[in-house]
């Protein structure tokens, strides 16, 4: 039904009524207290849930993400480490999500499971998704019933239920994608839209780099929504993309001021040794057949990958996101464009990174296909006329549920698994569990911890031992003793690395073929670990009792020109 | 309609059920018998379910109701009706009953060939014969629609349906011999039908006004049809000759043909069919969710029968408007929508299977209620127009209030005339209505009943013939009344309403006979005279003999005033019945002619009075007043004497008697002698003394007049305000009119011992000066004679002989001016020093925080000597915490500000109801110095001001050594109401010593301060009395917003704007809302008068004074609100000049925070912790923040660029990441809340200016640095900004984008 028409069935007489987009911000709902009495069960509902999980997938099967582990790892650092100092946090990742680790820390520490704190925030922050999801679909005029079917066919999706219990930063994303979206919905109605899509996207800054597509996403729809709406909508246009727009741009800002100040690079992130790109490539190194060697430099490729995964993650999203842009066209509503934009911003940016090459070919990269699903039923579902409306509620939930399968089917893959294979392996062929266990790095980071932590502790209590953070952050969160560590996340680190002698008594080094590659020790001295060095005296060697292979070196009291010097080492790497 | 009315009211209101013109239902006579029948005066209207529904005039109780149940076995249901409707139905249920009385053997009682000259008896009459209402409101609306349900064999000249009330329809017929017709073929109609009798000639002329124009149906062939959609290439031509073929030959239409073929969607079809119709169409796919729950809603606007048959689908309906489902656009159908419903209809063409579907769904087969129709009395008054639904239910709540009939109430507040009501309830009952004008009453039929039962029954039999009687009643729902009446009389009961007020006065006046006394024999004859002559009605006459009876008035003033009778008329009825010759003896304009100054012929207006004053003088003015006559002049040697009554004997004989003369009586008009008595005796009106005098116009007067009445002042005033007189001129008529003797300030010397006799307090606020004394008497001057309790208390505090004489106000200005003037000003500069002290900025620091002040410095050097790393890491700890907090504060405040709107809500319907006489006095205080260059400007701007001149008071506050601009105000030469005030020269020379100069002048109940360059809003004075009016009584302030109308001149005029955009628009709402103490704005503050001058108003040695008076409010209690009204100032354009301000302001915030906290304790106590904070915040932060950023930023510069290792160790890790939030976050949240502060006005191409806001504040810290050294050295010194800097390059195009972005 065009605008016009719809405009025109119940004529002056309902005009202000219904028909515009307005009056979803009539709703009580949708307009209702952020902590209102649905939201608070909602949150209490899916945090439950999520804790529950987390607790099972920690504690009893060890599933979950090593990067998870790193910024907890992180966190601690800031609070825990020899030389407790903010920038311990690190300059690689944004930030935000081990900041947000930092109340509970003490409090983890305490108990003894300071790993399992990232999955407190993450099951927090999984069900504010929701409350937002909640919402944001309050606003699309979905009734209270639909609203829960549909959070709950959301919130037991396996990859977001996986994701919001594993303590990954991807909660933390999607709630200020989700709280943008909001945001973006009342614009320009409402004063505080701009403020709350601002602020928001400043956050998810400082949880994903992925933000950055959104922010211009977010600019892209602000000019959609004011294009030529009255006489000086180029002014208009220009306040509110300054307005939306400062919030990011401050906090970009303020992260390469930090990165300046503090690491001498404005672009330490992008350029660190730990950076993402230094990575090696991961589509060249994929192989001729791989998939996304075949998208490498193939646009068309590309976009194929990327609707086949978020098809393989939510059917719903595709189908959807095709029906709602159909239903944009006809119904010309630029609110649901803009919406539409930021989602589609966000998938175009994974889809570029799949073109070139720069992005794993795993399943989570993918894990907002299913809540950009129901942000897009939203869209159609706004503008649907009621005689369809349970059909449709029928064939989405229908779609959401298909997703669950294909899903896990596709999570058993081995090539686009990631560290979610275990739980599909579980579920679909337990008897290939173990085999796949001994190669989930989590598994092993969890295995070898507490054994080497052990060792380290006992050392630590004769001298410093250096420990490389990158690949040695599970070490650190399980000593009982971390100030007698010095890690490459203490200011003069990298200092102390170049010459050794007197400053540390110990080397913990790991073996550069079982996860060391990215280590600054093995970077700096490649031949220590196998050959040792003649300043250098192996004291432990972990041998068979760990899965990754470990030895610690006693670093002799000698002088630093027998060292190797550092820019050579790097240069061999 | 009525429905919701009484869901409005939730109160039961009168209905009644009407019978006439329908068959009765056989299945419910059966089931109840005559006899029943008649025992109980019931009658069987139908069944609904098992449920017998009865009607009857009486009401039942349920003990009968119960016996009925138990003797038919039915549950039964009761309804009121008409005592006629109830014979005449049960005539039709047993037929044997019927009586068939003869008309005409008594219609001759009526027919009086002297009457019929006049066509409105006649009708009321034949409505009488007939028994039928009638009607003569000819502003009746037509309902052309109706007719569609009239059968077609009647003839539609004679028949027209006027309108459709609660199903049913009420006729017009002109012709009684139609009754009969109409009754034959009526019967078994859908509906019920009331035929209202009314002239031929308001028949032909009125009602049949609406018919048509243009054909009634209006549609589109098939061919057409299919050639649009073979335009649309929905249908091959092919396809569409071939259905066309067939139907020529089939006769199955093409539709059909498509539609059973899926060649073309029913939906394409119509859509097509309405875009050919150009009118909309709702297609089966684009039916709404909620369409079946509008239908439900709609069931009862449009009966179903009519639903039914004409296939008219009510869809949805709302404020008046129906939407309507239609297959053709049937005019016809269109207006019986409209008339059956009372909507406005709007059309959507829909498919008729469609129609026809949700019909069956919606609407049963059969609807008894339809044709029993419930008339509810007030739907019938509000659909024929008589009451609003608002005036009926303000009647029905009053009414409750005081335990009348709301009827009663809604005619004594003048909504419905008493004739209106009497033809609403003819139409409401059925019942023929009469205005008793010229009826002859037959007094030995009302001799027969007894008064007591008359009264009891409240009837009044008028006539009988053999069988039945013909009653007068005012209540149509007083059934038990006629009921208990037929059972005296023995006679069928003819009911006749009248106005309840002529009903009372005939039962009164004809039931009992004795008391008409022969005293009154010559009235009744002048009366009787007067009907005779068609003057007055007898309906007048019972009036005006119960008025005389009432309030023993003369008989003309009654008659005059209880008739339409002309005066002139009546006087010269009065002169010629009592034989008496008439004169006018009104003013008689004569037309001067001369020529003026310079040569031109002009023409002057005078009027003569033709009353002789020497012979008026032979009787006082109250004699005159008493005995209603006026001596106008001699003639011979007899006096002429003027009577606007009845001059009797006794009366005429007293007259020669009291003045010792013959007299000629003459008669003249009532207000003539009035007047004549008042011009020649009294006090004349001060307008008819200025225009005897030539001194106005007869249009100035009325001018004047009208003006006076709108605003609520006097006539001396207007004619001042209106400049149709000067204000000496004036005064020196009104001590003429007054007695008393005019004061000339300029001849006499006025003594300073003399005028301080009194009280300087009361002399201002009275009016009253003593000018002159000796031992006996004191010469009290006043400006206003009518002021008698303060002239009364002038006298005893005198203890004097005083005599009273008259001043100007602006000569009593002047003197209260030249004798005052020293104790104003020290009034001005110390009044708040000596009551409060401690509140006053005279001395910054007092003893104590000196001592504290020493303490602290004695303290640092102690820390500084002993430790002074951590002396200073805790300076520093103790300044990044307060700076935190104050961020956060401000962030939370203007966070909240943003999702809302904070202020008192004002809407432009609640300015557009304001009337003028309602309005307080306003003034406004004008303080400027220097300023002459824009002076003109301002006045500009307050003359365009949406307020009665008459109820402004704007005193412009002028230095009295600023000669240029007391100069350009004189060039100027304002009007009236735009005062000059001069304040002597004085120190300390500042605004707020001037406003309270001016406080004392200050007329006004509310004040406002504006400075020399504003631009207010137009309606914000209007806006604030509201908001006053809105607001709690602690409310002393409203802040109106400001904002500047030079933005876009330079970035410092651009930052200034979205800093003042922040700050207005959603700080001070945001502290609003908080309760927080408000630091006002230095203009557009309005204050109530009485709060301001009770805090001791103004701080004199305060340079942000205005910060001070908002702390000063809220520390006594009062609070202050904003108000979405804004005024726009000149912004600084220059750095220099803003430099000054603002050192000064932030100065001033020191000084305030200073005053304020020389006892924090008890500032704690007296505005609690909560809102100590927020002062300190806001107050104490905005400068504290602005002294501290360049030593922060300092050091930051220095710890990127040296890295020193002191910053380090300043800064330990708690201190350093609370300065790292400070620096980064509140920076940010600084910025933001700018760009906050742009966006929320609108001015998006300030943005980016709000995003280079930090250099702005470096500005500031530069400012409140020099604010700070200034305080230190000068804290008293006022410097000053120079305005009018942007005037001169750019005013018209800045304004005219003001005007845009206030139309947006």
């Amino acid at each position: 039904m065009s605008q016009n028409r719809f405009q025109s069935y119940y004529s002056s007489a309902v005009k202000q009524r219904d028909s515009s987009f307005a009056s979803g911000l009539t709703n009580s709902m949708a307009d209702g207290q952020f902590f209102n009495h649905e939201g608070f069960w909602i949150f209490a509902f899916s945090f439950l849930l999520n804790i529950m999980m987390a607790y099972v997938l920690y504690f009893h099967f060890q599933i979950g993400n090593s990067d998870a582990l790193s910024r907890t790892a992180n966190a601690f650092y800031v609070l825990f480490s020899r030389e407790p100092h903010l920038a311990a946090v690190g300059f690689v990742w944004p930030p935000l999500p081990s900041f947000l680790q930092l109340p509970l820390l003490p409090l983890t520490k305490y108990f003894g499971f300071v790993n399992f704190t990232g999955n407190i925030v993450s099951s927090i922050f999984g069900a504010l998704c929701l409350v937002l999801m909640n919402r944001l679909l309050a606003k699309f005029h979905f009734s209270s019933w639909i609203r829960w079917i549909l959070i709950g066919l959301l919130q037991f999706h396996p990859d977001t239920f996986y994701l919001f219990s594993s303590g990954m930063a991807e909660p933390i994303f999607l709630f200020f994608v989700i709280a943008t979206f909001l945001g973006m919905i009342e614009m320009p109605l409402t004063m505080r839209s701009w403020v709350i899509a601002g602020l928001s996207l400043t956050g998810a800054f400082f949880v994903r780099y992925e933000s950055l597509a959104m922010m211009a996403g977010v600019g892209f729809a602000v000019i959609v929504l004011l294009f030529n709406n009255e006489p000086d909508w180029i002014k208009k246009t220009e306040g509110w993309l300054f307005a939306v727009l400062l919030p990011p741009a401050y906090g970009i800002g303020l992260w390469l001021f930090f990165n300046w100040t503090l690491m001498g690079d404005p672009l330490f992130f992008l350029r660190s040794v730990y950076s993402l790109s230094n990575a090696p490539d991961i589509a060249k190194i994929a192989g001729l057949t791989h998939p996304l060697y075949l998208a490498y430099g193939n646009i068309i490729e590309a976009i194929r990958i990327g609707i086949i995964r978020s098809f393989q993650q939510n059917p719903a999203y595709p189908v959807m996101g095709l029906l709602a842009f159909f239903t944009i066209v006809r119904s010309k509503k630029r609110n649901n464009f803009s919406v539409f934009i930021v989602m589609i911003s966000i998938t175009a940016f994974t889809i570029l990174q799949v073109y070139l090459g720069s992005l794993a070919n795993w399943m989570r990269y993918w894990f907002y296909a299913a809540p950009f699903g129901l942000v897009m039923a939203g869209i159609v579902h706004q503008n649907l006329r009621s005689k369809w409306r349970i059909p449709f509620y029928l064939f989405l939930i229908f779609l959401f549920m298909s997703g669950t399968p294909i899903s896990l089917m596709t999570m058993r893959n081995e090539k686009f698994g990631g560290d979610e294979q275990r739980i599909s392996a579980m579920l679909l062929s337990p008897e290939k569990e173990n085999a796949i266990k001994e190669k989930d790095g989590f598994w092993v980071y969890l295995h070898d911890a507490p054994i080497v932590a052990e060792v380290v502790d006992q050392y630590a209590a004769n001298g410093l031992v250096m420990v490389d953070s990158s690949s040695s952050f599970s070490v650190i969160t399980s000593v009982k003793n971390p100030k007698g560590l010095f890690i490459s996340n203490d200011t003069d680190y990298f200092k102390a690395l170049a010459n050794p002698i007197g400053v540390v008594a110990y080397m913990l080094v790991l073996d550069p073929d079982t996860g060391g590659v990215i280590n600054t020790i093995n970077i700096t001295y490649p031949t220590l670990f196998e050959n040792g060095a003649p300043w250098a005296t192996l004291v432990w060697d972990s041998g068979e009792s760990t899965m990754n292979h470990w030895r610690i070196y006693r670093i002799h009291p000698v002088e630093s020109s027998h060292l190797s010097t550092p820019g050579s080492s790097s240069s061999d790497f | 309609m009525f429905n919701k009315l009484n869901k409005k009211l939730s109160i039961d209101l009168p209905s009644i059920v009407r019978l006439i013109s329908v068959d009765p239902v056989r299945n419910a006579v059966d089931i109840f018998p005559e006899k029943l029948s008649i025992k109980y005066s019931l009658v069987p209207l139908y069944l609904e379910e098992k449920t017998l529904i009865l009607a009857g005039p009486l009401t039942i109780d349920s003990n009968d109701m119960e016996k009925i149940r138990i003797l038919i076995n039915h549950p039964v249901r009761f309804f009121l009706c008409p005592l006629n409707d109830f014979v005449d139905f049960r005539n039709r249920c047993y037929p044997h009953q019927e009586m068939k009385p003869d008309a005409d053997t008594f219609s001759k009682l009526f027919f009086d060939e002297n009457r019929s000259e006049n066509m409105q008896p006649q009708i009321e009459i034949l409505s009488l014969i007939h028994n039928i209402p009638h009607l003569h409101n000819k502003c009746m609306f037509s309902a052309s629609g109706l007719d569609l349900l009239l059968p077609q064999s009647l003839n539609r000249e004679h028949f027209v349906p006027m309108c459709w009330i609660d199903g049913m329809m009420y006729c017009l017929i002109d012709d009684p011999s139609n009754i009969r017709i109409f009754q034959e073929k009526s019967r078994g109609l859908d509906f019920q039908c009331q035929l209202v009798l009314t002239s031929h000639e308001v028949l032909s002329s009125v009602y049949r006004r609406s018919s048509l124009i243009g054909p009634a149906i209006i549609n589109c062939s098939n061919s057409v049809i299919i050639d649009s959609l073979i335009q649309k290439k929905l249908l091959t031509r092919e396809q569409g000759q071939y259905a066309l073929e067939t139907e020529r030959q089939t006769g199955v239409s093409c539709r059909e043909l498509f539609i059973e073929n899926r060649i073309i969607k029913p939906d394409i079809w119509l859509k097509t069919r309405a875009d050919l119709l150009k009118c909309e169409a709702l297609l089966s796919e684009e039916i709404p969710p909620d369409f079946l729950r509008n239908l439900q809603r709609c069931k009862d606007i449009i009966p179903a029968w009519i639903v039914r048959k004409f296939q008219i689908l009510p869809i949805f309906e709302n404020a008046g408007t129906l939407i309507i489902g239609i297959n053709e656009i049937n005019f016809n159908y269109i207006n019986l929508a409209a008339a059956v419903s009372h909507c406005q209809i709007e059309l959507r063409l829909m498919d008729s299977e469609i129609i026809l579907k949700w019909i069956d769904k919606i609407y049963p087969t059969r609807f008894y209620r339809d044709l029993f129709p419930v008339i509810h009395l007030e739907s019938l008054i509000t659909e024929l127009g008589y009451l609003t639904l608002d005036q009926i239910q303000k009647s029905i709540r009053v009414g409750i209030q005081q335990h009348k009939s709301w009827l009663k109430i809604a005619t004594e507040k003048g909504y419905i005339r008493n004739s209106e009501l009497l033809e609403v309830l003819s139409l409401f009952s059925g019942y023929p209505f009469y205005s008793m004008d010229h009826f002859p009453i037959d007094e030995s039929l009302i001799a027969q009943y007894s008064w007591e039962d008359l009264n009891r029954n409240k009837v009044f039999p008028l006539f009988r013939d053999e069988i039945r009687i013909w009653t007068a009643i005012s209540d149509p729902l007083n059934l038990d009344g006629l009921s208990n009446f037929q059972k005296i009389s023995q006679r069928q009961i003819v009911p006749i309403i009248v106005q309840k007020s002529i009903f009372t006065q005939i039962l009164h006046i004809y039931s009992k006979p004795e008391n008409r006394s022969g005293a009154e024999e010559l009235e009744n004859q002048f009366i009787e005279h007067l009907i005779n002559k068609r003057l007055i009605t007898r309906q007048n006459a019972i009036t005006v003999i119960g008025a005389r009876k009432k309030s023993f008035i003369p008989l003309a003033e009654a008659i005059e005033l209880n008739s339409s009778i002309n005066p002139e008329e009546l006087a010269k009825s009065i002169a010629g019945f009592y034989q008496y010759p008439y004169e006018d003896i009104s003013l008689r304009k004569e037309t001067q002619f001369g020529i003026d100054a310079i040569g031109n012929p002009i023409e002057r207006e005078l009027f003569s009075d033709p009353i002789d004053g020497s012979a008026a003088c032979l009787l006082s003015y109250e004699d005159a007043q008493q005995m209603r006559a006026l001596p106008i002049r001699f003639q011979n040697d007899k006096t002429v004497v003027a009577f606007s009554d009845i001059p009797d004997p006794g009366k005429i004989d007293y007259i020669e008697q009291f003045i010792d003369k013959p007299i000629i009586p003459i008669i003249t008009v009532r207000k003539m002698l009035e007047d004549g008595i008042q011009r020649q005796l009294g006090k004349p009106p001060l307008g008819s003394i200025l225009l005897l005098a030539g001194m106005i116009t007869r249009s100035q007067l009325n001018d004047a007049l009208d003006y006076a009445q709108k605003n609520g002042i006097r006539i001396g005033k207007a004619l001042i305000y209106k400049q149709f007189i000067q204000e000496d001129v004036l005064f020196q008529f009104l001590a003429k009119q007054s007695g008393l003797s005019y004061f000339d300030l300029e001849k006499t010397d006025i003594e300073k011992n003399v005028v301080q006799m009194l009280d300087a307090k009361f002399e201002r606020v009275n009016g009253l000066l003593p000018v002159s004394a000796d031992q006996q008497k004191i010469i009290l001057a006043t400006v206003d004679p009518l002021n008698y309790g303060a002239i009364e208390e002038a006298k005893s505090r005198l203890k004097r002989n005083v005599r009273l004489v008259l001043i100007s106000e602006s000569k009593f200005e002047e003197a209260l001016e030249s004798v005052y003037q020293q104790d104003y000003i020290d009034e001005s500069i110390s009044s708040l020093l000596e009551r409060a002290p401690g509140d006053s900025a005279f001395h910054i620091l007092d003893k104590q925080q000196q001592i504290f002040l020493l303490f602290c410095i004695l303290l640092s050097i102690f820390g500084i000597f002993v430790n002074a790393r951590f002396y200073f890491v805790l300076l520093n700890a103790v300044i990044t915490i307060f700076y935190l907090l104050f961020s956060l504060y401000k962030f939370e405040i203007i966070f909240k500000a943003v999702s809302s709107n904070l202020e008192i809500p004002v809407t432009d319907q609640e300015i557009i109801e304001l009337t003028d006489a309602e309005l307080p006095i306003f003034s406004i205080l004008i303080p400027v110095f220097h300023e002459s260059e824009v002076l003109s400007g301002v006045l500009n701007s307050l003359m365009k001001i949406d307020y009665p001149p008459a109820r402004l008071d704007i005193l412009v506050l002028l230095e009295a050594d600023d000669f240029e601009t007391i100069a350009e105000f004189d060039r100027i030469n304002p009007p009236r109401f735009i005062h000059k005030i001069i304040v002597p020269a004085s120190e300390p020379r500042t605004k707020p010593k001037a406003c309270n100069y001016g406080l004392i002048h200050a007329k006004g109940e509310y004040i406002v301060i504006y400075d020399a360059e504003d631009v207010p809003d137009r309606d914000q004075l209007k806006r604030v009395v509201i908001a006053f009016s809105k607001a709690p009584e602690n409310v002393a302030c409203i802040q109106a917003k400001l904002n500047f109308y030079n933005r876009r001149q330079n970035l410092l005029t651009r930052w200034f704007t979205v800093e003042y955009s922040m700050w207005f628009d959603l700080l001070l709402p945001g502290l609003d809302a908080e309760h927080a103490p408000i630091p006002l704005g230095g203009t557009s503050n309005h204050f109530r008068k009485s709060s301001l001058l009770e805090v001791g108003a103004w701080d004199p040695h305060n340079v942000t004074e205005d910060a001070d008076l908002g702390i000063r409010l809220f520390k006594r209690g009062y609070r202050t609100r904003i108000v979405d009204s804004t005024t726009y100032e000149e912004a600084n354009s220059k750095s220099e000049n803003w430099l000054r301000q603002r050192s000064r302001w932030l100065k001033g915030y020191m000084v305030t925070w200073i005053v304020h906290m020389r006892h924090p304790i008890r500032l704690i106590q007296e505005i609690g912790i909560k809102n100590f904070m927020s002062f300190q915040f806001i107050v104490g932060g905005t400068f504290f923040s602005a002294l501290l950023n360049p030593i922060y930023w300092t050091f930051t510069i220095l710890w990127l660029v040296l890295q020193p290792s002191f910053i380090q160790k300043l800064f330990p890790p708690f201190v350093f990441y609370m300065g790292v939030i400070c620096l980064y976050v509140a920076t940010f949240v600084f910025t933001y809340v700018n760009v906050a502060g742009a966006m929320r006005r609108g001015y998006y191409d300030m943005v980016w200016a709000a995003i280079l806001s930090p250099i702005y504040w470096a500005m500031s810290s530069i400012a409140s640095w020099k604010g700070f050294i200034q305080l230190i050295f000068k804290p008293h010194f006022w410097e000053k900004t120079h305005h009018g800097l942007y005037q001169n390059n750019h005013g018209e195009n800045e304004l005219k984008d003001r005007n845009q972005d206030e139309s947006k």
